[in-house]
């Protein structure tokens, strides 16, 4: 039984929760393995709020596609962001938007691990 | 900018129980398809339609989701290209966001 805060102490409390229970049936070894893997694939929330202020200033949509939304990408992209709109919600939800992302990244490296296994 | 905190506290208490991002982008829709696209041009809340002459490359977008509302295709298509996708590129995005919380909410506490 291995704790990831040990492992990972800069994650946010959210994403703490949801990835102690992937973590919690693994030894020290798979849980070392899970994090290393899952540290170079998660999205930090602050780049996706610094991504999404640069909307304001010019290219709107960078959030998007860091978090794997192309086709939202390239709306906001080609529209300014949905005329500004989808770039202030963006703002309010840019946590949102990176636990999402996160945890389904978790999600495809345990299945990577069962796989490799 | 002070008061984001604070909304964003709000708009994570209440994500819990549905996503907000799911609502909005249909509320929005419904707000757009219930204009009327051929009204006069009052007010725009858009800030560079104050400042630009042509306005941002959104300009038209409401304007053609409206159209697309009342099956005007061509006027749609000349009001914004990109109406037709962006009603369908959002509703894929609060089926994947409803999707997303029946399969995780239950991990999500505040």
């Amino acid at each position: 039984m291995a704790s990831i805060l040990h492992l990972m102490p800069d994650l946010e409390p959210d994403e703490m929760g949801y990835i102690q229970t992937l973590v919690k049936p693994m030894n020290e070894d798979e849980a070392r393995q899970f994090a290393s893997i899952y540290r170079s694939r998660r999205r930090e929330p602050m780049l996706l709020l610094v991504t999404t202020i640069v909307g304001f200033f010019g290219v709107a949509g960078i959030q998007r596609f860091l978090t794997g939304q192309i086709g939202m990408g390239l709306l906001y992209f080609f529209t300014g962001g949905l005329c500004l709109i989808g770039t202030i919600i963006d703002l309010v939800n840019h946590k949102r938007l990176a636990y999402e992302y996160n945890v389904k990244q978790a999600d495809q490296v345990i299945m990577m691990m069962r796989h490799g296994r | 900018m002070s008061q984001l905190p604070i909304v964003r506290n709000y708009w994570q208490q209440a994500n819990t129980w549905v996503p907000l991002e799911a609502l909005l982008w249909p509320v929005g829709l419904v707000l757009l398809a219930s204009m009327d696209p051929a009204g006069v041009h009052l007010f725009s809340f858009c800030p560079f339609s104050w400042v630009l002459e042509n306005g941002c490359p959104g300009c038209g977008l409401g304007h053609g989701i409206a159209y697309l509302a009342r099956g005007e295709w061509q006027a749609a298509w000349a009001a914004h290209p990109l109406a037709a996708p962006a009603v369908l590129l959002l509703l894929w995005r609060c089926g994947s966001l409803l999707y997303f919380h029946r399969t995780h909410s239950n991990h999500l506490k505040h």
